[in-house]
């Protein structure tokens, strides 16, 4: 045993250069997995271990609504002696500061907010005496970044509906805010009984009311949300106009930001198990080609005495240290990487996030190193068993190719990594369907790749007549050594798949984001105008030069049936777990007398033009949009019963529509028939476009004053916003795939050195019949550069397709390649390869061809 | 009346064969047999392809034969499983290639000792110093094989299989690889080692000096010893 130990470690301490490329390639592989688990996780603690910061509370109630007395007793009772409870209405609307009029959140507290957190600035928290002010003098707070784009200094003024109030004090930091990413208007806090005065509080307002709760200490929250749930409910059930009061708990709010985080990390974890998948088929072609040069000295091992289970235990002793040596680099690389990852989300995280090596991560890091390299390697483990003493006498063995038996034994032993693969796609992607479509895509890609490469390799034959030495020569090493070729290949056209399907993607979410094909993007976006103030609006934007949309009226109502079956148990049947979110029974409701551009009918036929008749018993006709009626498991024909303003009507669900929501135009998930609205109170939406850049601040100003109540949304900057944050998960995406086209860089580097040292004898021949270290200098880079240029080439094509079934799917069929990119690609991919090939072969080149009289 | 002592080694009707690339087999030994006493040296002549290395890989349990029974100091190797036989020949037989074949990554001392640590058995430093003052290597010991020449790795073949003090010593071509002035060195040695270690052995050889030097002689011809 202590004989073989030393031999093994001999082996890998003389084999330098594969012991470091395979640890450099593995731990590569694992660090991008170790990364993104961690990063999950550490959020994931964050959020944990902040969750009444977040919420600011144990519990919170919303409705939209003032909750009534009874309401509120019945709360006081469920929670319990020793609870402190919290008030706060919010609602937006447009502020205007020192000459600039802008959308802002209104977020009216009581003294007692927030009951979890508190209001800070850089380096400490925000006076008392500021938040006592709020509750007695007409006196706000907001952020020192809202300050700034309102022009207000602590002290200065801004108008907020018909009152005027102070700027008390300025923050960084309030309750809760560090969680949130994306905003549609800051937030600005002023106190509930300086609310009044603002008259904002009217019909057609849209307004949360809340209602916090901190729990003696020791009372169990989620209980207590369930116990209210069902009291408030009972309560409902008895005024059945009543709409619903959500309550929401930690767990809520855990289960929801859990749910968020799993999207981004699983993104990311998918591009971190392409570069392991990657890197573990770097290490089977590694040690499988180390494994051959070393053939010969099993045999003598075996002459000598050694059993076939202590050759093996070598080669797996050899192989598990490997992968623990690659596991510690890769958990020494992702403590290094990890603050980086960080700087790369800053803004999309909370700044304050300890970003960890997760434990278990480490753990499973270590597991798969020692075991999955083990895994990886067992089809060229096989090759052990094949090996026999016998070949020391004759010329038989190591290079004979295996029979057709092996080879399938060698496809089934590499199922173990297979399954190995999907485990870790199922952990990091938390879904068993992403996982396993996942892991068959990437298998799929694998064959799709293996079997271009094995045609153009073999295609490599025709051009190998031709009449120049060095082409000649090229062409035919190509076929010749067409597995250790097509090995290269796949792992190239990989990566390269990936470098080609990043800027495609971020082309058409670009796109898409900042200026969707054939729609006119608007600048502005108006909502809450009321009845009377639909013609004054209109005629406002005749004496301005941009450009009014047609008003979109919008009523809010309850669906009270579906099909007959009241809609909360519908939900329960037919909504996916996916789904559960969206618990909401009001909805908003408009009509049109004709499609918006950016919406149409995918579904059933158009909207009757007619008007519909309360006096007929006929449903009115209802157009709803496509996803929601998949997420609420409705189709054409179904029936609804909508409870508006107290009145209940029946619709029929008679098309389905596709919107491009990102058009910022005003789209709604049901449309319901003309007619059906006439009667109910309603408020109106609109968009407005065509509007400079420098323009746009003045007509704000002006639609303020003369459209108080209006709320107008910047479109601009909140694309603006969307738009950096999709940057950042580009950022993200492409570090990762940083990795996969190191691990395939690794790929090349080995396959071009072990091909070199395979060849070692041809090129000393070479050499000896008069071919200079220049040439053969040729051939390889030449060789390398090909094969590059071809994966590259096919990695481009397949991205193309790839690209056009992604616009398919989810750019509305807009396709529009980004060939420079690919090109460039192309370019790079043979350049690199073929000086990687070069520098890793150099040494072999530069030996003396004496070696071959030895 | 004294008992002839049984044969150290006795092969009896050996056949082996081969299958061929496309279809059929080809046929090395065709019933070839011979017995050789203990202490006694053996040399197998013949033409290339016929057979030399087969019978070498039969003697040594690197390969079984279709046909036919190889008896070593009373043990029939032929009845021998592959663990069996690996133990047999880790423990009696001692092998020396024409190619060397010693691990690269190993110092010529821990080429000598690895099979006896492969064995389990003590190899005490006096042991190894003795094996290479007895192939003249005593300055060599920690050298690799890379900085030794033909003749001197050969010799630490020769130590490495004489390491475990085997009752068989068989040599494939043990002088193939070496020029004629540090093949008769070698030859030299392994004869002296042998006669000293009271070893029987087999040498498969081309070279009629070295064949000359065994007490029998053999000639493989169309699968029959002769």
């Amino acid at each position: 045993m202590k004989a073989l130990l030393r031999l093994g470690w001999r082996d890998l301490s003389r084999n330098r250069r594969f012991t470091l490329l395979f640890v450099v390639n593995l731990a590569l592989g694992l660090s991008g997995f170790l990364l993104i688990s961690s990063f999950g996780a550490s959020l994931s603690q964050h959020l944990a271990s902040h969750l009444r910061e977040i919420l600011t509370a144990d519990l919170v109630l919303q409705a939209s609504r003032p909750l009534s007395e009874r309401e509120l007793a019945v709360c006081q009772t469920v929670a319990g002696p020793g609870s402190r409870f919290s008030r706060q209405i919010a609602f937006y609307s447009m502020v205007q500061g020192a000459g600039v009029s802008r959308l802002a959140q209104i977020v009216a507290i009581d003294r007692a907010y927030p009951l979890y957190g508190g209001f800070r600035t850089a380096d400490a928290p925000v006076a008392a005496q500021a938040l006592d002010d709020l509750q007695a003098r007409p006196n706000l707070l907001m952020s020192r970044e809202t300050g700034r784009s309102l022009g207000l200094h602590p002290g200065g003024a801004l108008q907020v509906g018909q009152a005027s109030y102070g700027l008390a004090a300025l923050f960084d930091h309030d309750p809760g805010g560090d969680f949130a990413s994306f905003t549609l208007a800051p937030k600005i806090y002023l106190g509930l009984p300086q609310l009044q005065d603002s008259g904002l509080i009217g019909f057609g307002s849209r307004i949360a009311y809340k209602h916090f709760i901190r729990l003696a200490d020791g009372v169990d929250a989620a209980e207590v949300a369930a116990r209210l749930t069902t009291a408030l409910s009972a309560l409902s059930e008895l005024s059945a106009e009543q709409p619903a009061i959500r309550v929401s708990a930690a767990v809520d709010v855990n289960r929801r930001l859990g749910r968020v985080i799993g999207y981004f990390s699983s993104f990311l974890g998918l591009t971190a198990m392409v570069a392991l998948g990657l890197s573990g088929l770097a290490a089977a072609y590694l040690f499988r080609d180390h494994l051959r040069g070393r053939e010969r000295e099993m045999a003598v091992l075996l002459s000598l005495g050694a059993s076939r289970g202590q050759c093996l235990l070598l080669s797996l002793g050899e192989l598990a240290l490997l992968g623990l040596v690659s596991a510690c680099a890769a958990l020494a690389l992702a403590w290094l990487l990890l603050p980086l990852f960080g700087r790369l989300f800053a803004g999309v995280v909370p700044a304050d996030v300890h970003l960890l090596v997760d434990p278990t991560a480490a753990l499973i890091t270590l597991l798969v190193g020692v075991f999955g390299s083990l895994l990886f390697c067992l089809p060229a483990q096989l090759r052990l068993l094949a090996v026999r003493p016998l070949w020391l006498l004759h010329d038989l063995g190591a290079n004979d190719p295996s029979p057709r038996s092996t080879r399938l034994k060698q496809l089934a032993a590499a199922l173990p990594s297979v399954g190995l693969l999907v485990a870790l796609t199922l952990q990091v992607s938390h879904s068993p369907r992403q996982g396993l479509g996942f892991t068959v895509a990437l298998l799929a890609l694998i064959v799709v790749f293996s079997a271009i490469a094995h045609v153009l390799l073999a295609g490599c034959r025709r051009w190998s007549q031709a009449t120049n030495l060095t082409w000649r020569i090229v062409w035919r090493n190509l076929y010749r050594n067409r597995i250790a070729a097509a090995a290269a290949f796949v792992a190239l056209a990989m990566t390269l798949l990936l470098a080609n399907l990043i800027p495609q993607v971020e082309q058409g979410l670009a796109t898409e984001i900042r200026q969707p094909e054939g729609l006119e993007r608007p600048d502005l976006f108006l909502i809450d105008v009321q009845e009377e103030q639909r013609q004054p609006l209109r005629l406002f934007f005749e004496h301005e030069a941009a450009r009014l949309s047609p008003l979109s009226p919008m009523v809010q109502g309850r669906i009270v049936s579906v099909n007959g079956q009241p809609f909360a148990q519908w939900r329960q049947l037919h909504q996916g777990e996916d789904d559960r979110g969206l618990r909401r029974t009001e909805f908003n409701f408009s009509s049109r007398d004709q499609l918006d551009p950016s919406e149409t009918v995918v579904e059933g036929p158009p909207m009757p033009t007619a008007p519909w008749s309360a006096d007929g018993n006929q449903p009115f006709a209802l157009s709803m949009e496509r996803e929601f009626s998949e997420r609420l498991q409705m189709k054409i024909g179904d029936r609804m019963v909508v409870d508006v303003q107290g009145i209940e009507l029946e619709g029929r669900v008679i098309n389905l529509r596709k919107v491009r929501w990102n058009s910022f135009q005003p789209n709604f998930f049901m449309l319901v028939q003309k007619g059906v609205l006439d009667e109910a109170p309603k408020t109106y939406l609109a968009s407005v476009s065509r509007v400079g850049e420098e323009a746009k601040q003045g007509l704000v100003n002006r639609l303020t004053a003369a459209f108080a109540n209006v709320s107008v949304i910047d479109v601009r900057g909140t694309v603006a916003q969307l738009t950096a944050i999709a940057d950042q998960l580009s950022q993200s995406l492409r570090f990762m795939a940083g990795f996969a086209m190191a691990i395939g860089l690794v790929i090349v580097a080995s396959i071009a050195r072990q091909e070199v040292l395979r060849r070692e004898r041809e090129i000393n021949l070479l050499r000896v019949l008069g071919a200079g270290v220049g040439r053969i200098r040729v051939l390889i880079m030449v060789e390398f550069a090909l094969l590059g240029g071809m994966a590259a080439l096919t990695a481009a094509l397949v991205s193309f397709l790839c690209s056009l079934a992604i616009s398919w799917l989810i750019f509305d069929r807009l396709w529009r390649f980004h060939w420079q990119s690919s090109v460039l690609l192309l370019l790079a991919a043979a350049l690199i390869c073929g000086l990687i090939a070069l520098l890793a072969a150099d040494s072999v080149i530069r030996r003396k061809p004496a070696a071959l009289l030895n | 009346m004294s008992t002839q002592p049984p044969p150290l080694v006795a092969a009896s009707d050996l056949h082996k064969s081969y299958p061929l690339p496309e279809a059929g087999r080809v046929s090395i030994l065709a019933g070839a047999s011979f017995s050789l006493d203990a202490g006694a040296s053996l040399a197998v002549t013949g033409q290339s392809g016929s057979g030399k290395s087969t019978l070498i890989a039969l003697l040594a349990g690197l390969d079984r034969p279709d046909q036919g029974r190889i008896m070593i100091n009373g043990a029939e190797l032929t009845s021998l499983d592959e663990a069996g036989l690996t133990r047999f020949r880790a423990a009696h037989i001692g092998i020396v290639f024409q190619q060397f074949h010693l691990l690269p990554h190993l110092s010529a001392e821990e080429n000598v000792r690895l099979p006896l640590e492969l064995l389990g058995r003590p190899c005490t430093n006096a042991l190894i110093d003795v094996l290479f003052a007895q192939v003249g290597l005593s300055t060599r010991k920690h050298h690799l094989p890379a900085q030794l020449s033909g003749g001197e790795c050969q010799r630490v073949a020769i130590a490495r299989a004489l390491a475990v003090k085997p009752l068989l010593l068989l040599a494939d071509e043990p002088t193939g690889n070496l020029d004629a002035g540090t093949g008769r060195e070698v030859s030299e040695l392994l004869f002296r080692l042998a006669a000293e270690e009271q070893m029987t052995m087999i040498v498969v050889t081309h070279n009629q000096d070295l064949a000359a030097r065994c007490t029998h002689r053999l000639q493989l011809d169309q699968g029959l010893l002769r």
